[in-house]
């Protein structure tokens, strides 16, 4: 957003006029106008000659990002002269009408495979056609380059219901020369939500009908602008209701709600906040003890005091080191050696959030991660092999205890820095994703097409992930990979990895260049992690406040989680650096961030939508019903029917919860296929999105079918029976309804269901065993969808 | 690939990004359970017998070394040898045996351009007709077929075999919404213990139970049902327990995945391999009712060894399941009412590199498509000298999913509506190839 150059009154140079018919024409600028004209007219799209291999032999960089490979292809000697075989250039500077880069997309006696993408007499064939005539000139050394770029009006606010909604939308473009065009003739619109408004190639804007937010994106050259796009709701313009905030984040999504004219839905009653608060917090269902206290308390406080209890749970620790596995990607198939070693990386985390590490420390945890830490070699190597004898590293099955937390209290996490298939790639993509939220993987191939990133920037942030080797320390010479204990991570040149480093040494993602000399003893990764955690860090603070916020709403501030990029703005920019000053502000203190969004007023609405809200996904009016996480429901299952984890199937320690579940391979006679078919991610791909949260038939057959499910409820040591011994006459029906309730949904139910309840169990004293009708309710219970949803 | 990061690279933000964002949300909603119930309650408005399997080769199959061989294209020809087939005229890879004794029954696809070039967005295209935009999220075929066809009761209408799914391949319903999703079977058909755990037949409990049990969860799933939430995964979820029950009290679709009812002979036929018996399946869902069956067999993104694998690896199970497919379904009748859709996402190039692969190529690619009134023994469009450039017959992806709604009855022109009105026609820029049909 930042601060916008006046424009108001101003009148920029624009190309549509200067090369007009009656305009003054003139030499253009290849990077100011030539350039992007190829963008808009579709010429180095990927789908033409923007393709890695260009198209019939004639190659333009993507979205013309590379304006040297640009200039070359047009003017080097690589075209055949027809009769006579003559190498000749794309431009003919004596001739320009017999230019083939003018004739090909005039198709003047030529043929296009692209068509025509050039009208003879327009402006854009005069603007092309001066510079060819002006000798195609274009000097790597003094060309400006694109300093900023703006669309505006910044904020558009349209009347979804008017036929037209006149918008006059320009596109300012700054250079280094000092010079501003307005470059809209030359710019690409796109829309972010169709359902909303649509915009024209060339910038006609025009309301759907739909209410809500969305925004406008503007391409120019390798760039891009967005301006934000309000649809308000006129009936919730009107008697917008009384918001009284918890704390400011309230203040925050009100505003936006009033510009929109959504109005938000109720504070959720405190069953709803029970349920949620458990679930989203430690990933637990709440027992119905614990049901029956927070409910009966009285006090005003009682949901503050509640998620303060919930955070220091065990639970919580447990939870959130399983979420940070699959942001980290602790993934058993790829890491050295073994499976067991999950349950070190899983460890770590618990270690971390148990203690309420800042957060600023636990990234250069991973980040400036080393095997020694300082010991010598002798106590590091003692000291694993004792980590590995006690988790059995090398043995079948696993012993009754696993590590004893040696490995979970250290400082750093080495083995993220030790996984077999962590190549450097991997781990910038891995680590820049996880920390930063931004997807630099496409500018491994191609300047990314919706940010600033380019492959040098990919290959020099991916040198800070080629200064550490893996090492063995057994005195062979390549690490021993079945036996964690004899290796360790040194550093130095990453196998291989010397001459790419030194090609492209570390630099920080749009900073200085840090360098690496391995005899100098400096870590390069000090330098990379100080400026993560720099307060004026763009993405580093945002990132982890909107994954939280993600994970709280089921949308992100940015969504998806883990892209933040200049065409993917966040939907409240104001919440968001809010937050993310607050959480720095208070020393990146992670239990504070998780009070400040589930202390919100904002978060404690209700599921229940009104008439204008009722389609947001954005601007957390009401709360989203979410589909339980798979290792939530594994243990929510559980749960209501009183039954075990089966452990041998999860290489974990007896009485593991699911939610702290470290393996990601796991043995057929557990949990693994519930998990599966519930979407838990195999930690394979570094998105968020490897998790899913659809529903499916195999869902639907799972609760109502499965013999996991059947054998449960049917366990003769489990809560049906259980509940039979304790309720069992017809004079206890209603006391086990309540109880069933409680312990399923966190809630007694209503007069209507309580009667349906006591109706059944009446009709089932005289045909079933008591235990039978208990396993049918809480069977039924089960298959209700409020089960299986958090509201 | 090695590293499945998830890109959105080309300038074509990924279907994810819109899954769980923005007003499309609440998709579900304009296909409520209200809507399907009445469908289906319409007997026989949806119930045409056609049917359609569908093949991916995730990772884009080399057309060079599959329907379009220039053996004359000197250094970019490659090793293989065409062949002839049992339609004089059309040859095919010499590691295709078996389906050069089919070519009557199928029509190759030389022509097609345009493809994207890239994987996931390319595979996108091609699995839903439409290149992919920001701003909405496309069906595959096999939703709107799912949509469009109702199934017998107790039998899903759209059941997906991910056989080996690889390079960012996805099945997605889009705005359809996740009613409108794959049964998807993750066990291996050629396993020798194969059999659905979804699907095995309730332990110990007398129908009259179950429908007890039935009886009183309908009763008690009250709180979502009076107030319109608008949320897809909720009304998803109503969907898939009706859709459940029907299942569990239907022996039918259970039978259809018992492959050890079919002879050792007719499973050697099709080939032992997870394909193979995947096909084989395919064929008996298609059988029970089931109106669409993906299978995606990835693996061709062969950037290095290209002609190794192909001849080792890709092409053998390929080529004799897809026979047997093929041979099988006219045997039985079936071909005429079963759409047969064999494709990648992309060609591969011309130029061969340094590690004997091939690369990405969007300009052209060829594809097999049999069934529903396509005339086999046919070749629709050509390239040049080396097969980069089509020159004749030249179609589109899309054209081609035209196509195929075309034969299963279904004008690809027909709009939905997304959840804020938006009208939207099921493929937006497709032309039914006519030829296929002359």
């Amino acid at each position: 957003m930042g601060v916008g150059m006046a424009v108001a009154a101003e009148t920029l140079e624009n190309p549509a006029l200067r090369w007009a018919a009656e305009g003054p024409g003139g030499v253009p600028s290849f990077t100011k106008h030539v350039v992007p004209m190829f963008l808009k007219a579709g010429c180095s799209t990927r789908d033409c000659h923007g393709a890695f291999q260009g198209r019939n032999g004639f190659r333009l960089s993507l979205f013309g990002y590379d304006r040297v490979l640009d200039h070359k292809e047009l003017t080097a000697d690589t075209e055949k002269d027809e009769p006579k075989g003559k190498p000749r250039s794309r431009i003919d500077r004596a001739n320009p009408d017999a230019s083939l880069a003018l004739r090909k997309p005039l198709e003047d006696g030529l043929e296009h495979e692209g068509g025509t993408r050039l009208k003879r007499g327009s402006w854009q064939y005069r603007m092309l056609r001066d510079w060819i005539a002006a000798g195609a000139p274009f000097d790597k050394a003094t060309e400006p380059y694109l300093e900023k770029l703006e669309l505006l009006p910044e904020e558009i606010r349209l009347t979804p219901s008017a036929k037209s909604n006149p918008v006059d939308l320009r596109v300012l473009a700054q250079f280094s020369d000092g010079s501003r065009l307005d470059v809209t003739a030359l710019a690409t619109f796109s829309s972010n939500d169709e359902g909303i408004v649509k915009v024209s190639k060339n910038g006609e804007v025009s309301a759907i009908g739909a209410t809500g937010d969305t925004h406008l994106v503007a391409s120019y050259g390798a760039e891009v602008a967005t301006a934000q796009v309000m649809a308000a709701d006129a009936r919730g313009l009107a008697n917008f209701p009384d918001f009284p905030p918890n704390n400011p984040v309230d203040g925050f999504v009100a505003a936006k709600l009033r510009k929109l004219g959504i109005q938000p839905s109720d504070r959720c009653d405190d069953e709803a906040f029970l349920r949620r608060a458990f679930i989203d917090t430690i990933g637990t269902l709440p027992t119905p003890a614990e049901a029956r206290e927070f409910l009966a308390d009285s006090h005003p406080d009682k949901r503050a005091r509640l998620i303060d209890r919930l955070l220091d749970r065990p639970e919580y620790a447990l939870y959130w080191a399983s979420i940070w596995s699959d942001w980290t990607g602790n993934a058993d198939g790829n890491l050295n050696p073994n499976i067991k070693v999950t349950w070190l990386w899983h460890d770590w985390f618990v270690d971390k959030f148990q203690r309420n590490v800042p957060f600023d420390q636990l990234a250069r945890g991973i980040i400036v991660a080393s095997s020694l830490e300082g010991r010598s070699l002798e106590a590091y190597q003692a000291e694993n092999k004792a980590v590995s004898s006690r988790i059995n590293i090398t043995g079948g099955a696993p012993k009754s205890s696993f590590d004893d937390g040696t490995y979970g209290r250290r400082q750093t996490l080495d083995l993220y820095w030790l996984k077999r298939d962590g190549d450097p790639e991997e781990m910038a993509i891995r680590s820049a994703s996880t920390f930063l939220g931004i997807q630099i993987n496409c500018a491994q191939c191609h300047k990314h097409p919706f940010d600033r990133w380019t492959q040098d920037d990919f290959e020099s942030f991916t040198s800070f992930f080629r200064v550490m080797d893996m090492r063995s320390i057994d005195g062979g010479d390549r690490p021993n990979r079945r036996d964690y204990h004899l290796v360790a991570l040194y550093p130095g040149y990453r196998r291989g990895k010397e001459g790419v480093v030194k090609k492209h040494p570390p630099k920080i993602l749009g900073g200085e260049t840090v360098g690496y000399d391995p005899k100098a003893g400096a870590d390069p990764r000090e330098r990379l992690w100080q400026w993560m955690v720099d307060p004026q860090n763009p993405y580093f603070a945002r990132s982890i406040v909107n994954r939280l916020w993600g994970h709280y709403f089921g949308t992100g501030i940015v969504h998806p989680i883990d892209d933040f990029n200049a065409a993917n703005p966040p939907s409240n920019p104001e919440l968001l650096d809010w937050l993310a000053r607050d959480f720095i502000e208070h020393q990146f203190d992670l239990k504070h961030l998780h009070r400040r969004i589930l202390n919100s007023r904002t978060w404690q609405l209700s599921h229940v939508p009104n008439d204008t809200n009722r389609h947001d996904r954005r601007n957390f009016s009401h709360a989203q019903l979410k589909r339980m996480p798979a290792e939530v429901f594994y243990d929510a299952l559980l749960a209501v029917t009183g039954t075990d984890q089966r452990v041998s199937a999860t290489y974990a320690p007896p009485g593991s919860r699911t939610i702290g579940l470290a393996a990601t391979r796991l043995g057929s006679d557990g949990p693994e296929y519930a998990l599966r078919i519930f979407g838990r991610p195999k930690r394979e791909q570094t998105c968020a999105c490897e998790r899913s949260s659809e529903t499916g038939l195999s869902q639907a057959l799972f609760l109502l079918n499965d013999v996991d499910v059947i054998e449960r409820v049917a366990d003769p040591k489990g809560s049906a029976a259980h509940l039979a011994r304790r309720f069992p006459s017809a004079a206890d029906d209603a006391p086990l309804a309540e109880e069933a309730y409680l312990l399923a949904l966190g809630r007694r139910p209503d007069a209507a269901e309580l009667k349906r309840v006591t109706d059944f169990l009446q009709s089932s004293h005289t045909n079933m065993p008591r235990e039978e009708a208990v396993r049918d309710l809480l069977w039924s219970l089960l298959n209700v969808r409020e089960f299986l949803f958090v509201r | 690939m090695k590293h499945a990061s998830h890109c959105r690279c080309d300038g074509v933000a990924s279907r994810r990004h819109f899954l769980r964002a923005g007003t499309m949300g609440g998709l579900g909603l304009s296909f409520g359970l209200a809507d399907l119930l009445r469908m289906e309650a319409q007997a026989g408005v949806g119930s045409s017998e056609k049917a359609a399997i569908l093949i991916y080769l995730d990772g884009g199959q080399s057309h060079l070394e599959s329907w379009d061989l220039k053996p004359d294209a000197g250094a970019t020809a490659g090793e293989f040898k065409p062949i002839a087939t049992n339609v004089p005229g059309i040859q095919v890879c010499e590691h295709m045996p078996h389906l050069a004794k089919q070519a009557d029954k199928y029509c190759v696809l030389r022509g097609v351009k345009d493809a994207l070039g890239v994987h996931g967005v390319g595979m996108q295209y091609v699995r839903t007709g439409n290149r992919p935009v920001p701003s909405l999220v496309y069906p595959d075929i096999g939703s709107v077929i799912s949509k469009e066809r109702t199934s017998p009761q107790g039998i899903p209408s759209f059941v997906s075999l991910p056989v080996s799914r690889t390079n960012q391949s996805t099945e997605t319903p889009g705005y359809l919404g996740v009613a409108f999703g794959s049964f998807t079977v993750q066990e291996d058909p050629s396993a020798k213990d194969f059999s659905v755990r979804a699907l095995r037949p309730p332990g110990g409990m007398t129908p009259e139970r179950l429908q007890a049990r039935r009886s009183l969860t309908e009763q008690l799933d009250t709180a979502y049902r009076n107030t319109d939430l608008s949320n897809d995964n909720l009304a998803g979820m109503d969907r898939f327990y009706a859709q459940a029950w029907d299942i569990l009290r239907s022996a039918k679709i259970r039978e259809a995945f018992e492959l050890h009812r079919e002879s050792a002979q007719m499973r050697d036929t099709y080939g032992r391999s997870a394909l193979g018996q995947a096909l084989l399946l395919a064929r008996r869902l298609v059988e029970a009712g089931v109106r669409c069956v993906t299978l995606d067999f990835g693996g061709w993104d062969t950037h290095q060894n290209n002609f190794k694998m192909m001849k080792d690896t890709l092409l053998p199970p390929w080529d004799q399941g897809m026979a047997a497919l093929l041979d099988d379904l006219h045997q039985r009748g079936m071909l005429q009412k079963t759409l047969v859709w064999s494709t990648g996402e992309m060609g591969r190039t011309p130029a061969i590199n340094k590690d004997a692969g091939r690369d990405h190529w969007g300009a052209a690619m060829s594809m097999m498509i049999a069934g529903c009134g396509i005339r086999g023994g046919q070749v629709i469009g050509a390239t040049d000298a080396t097969g980069s450039q089509v020159i004749a017959d030249p179609c589109t992806p899309a054209d081609v999913a035209a196509s195929a709604l075309h034969a299963l009855g279904i004008p690809h022109t027909k709009e939905y509506h997304t959840p804020t009105g938006r009208p939207i026609m099921i493929v937006r820029d497709g032309k039914v190839v006519e030829k296929m049909f002359g």
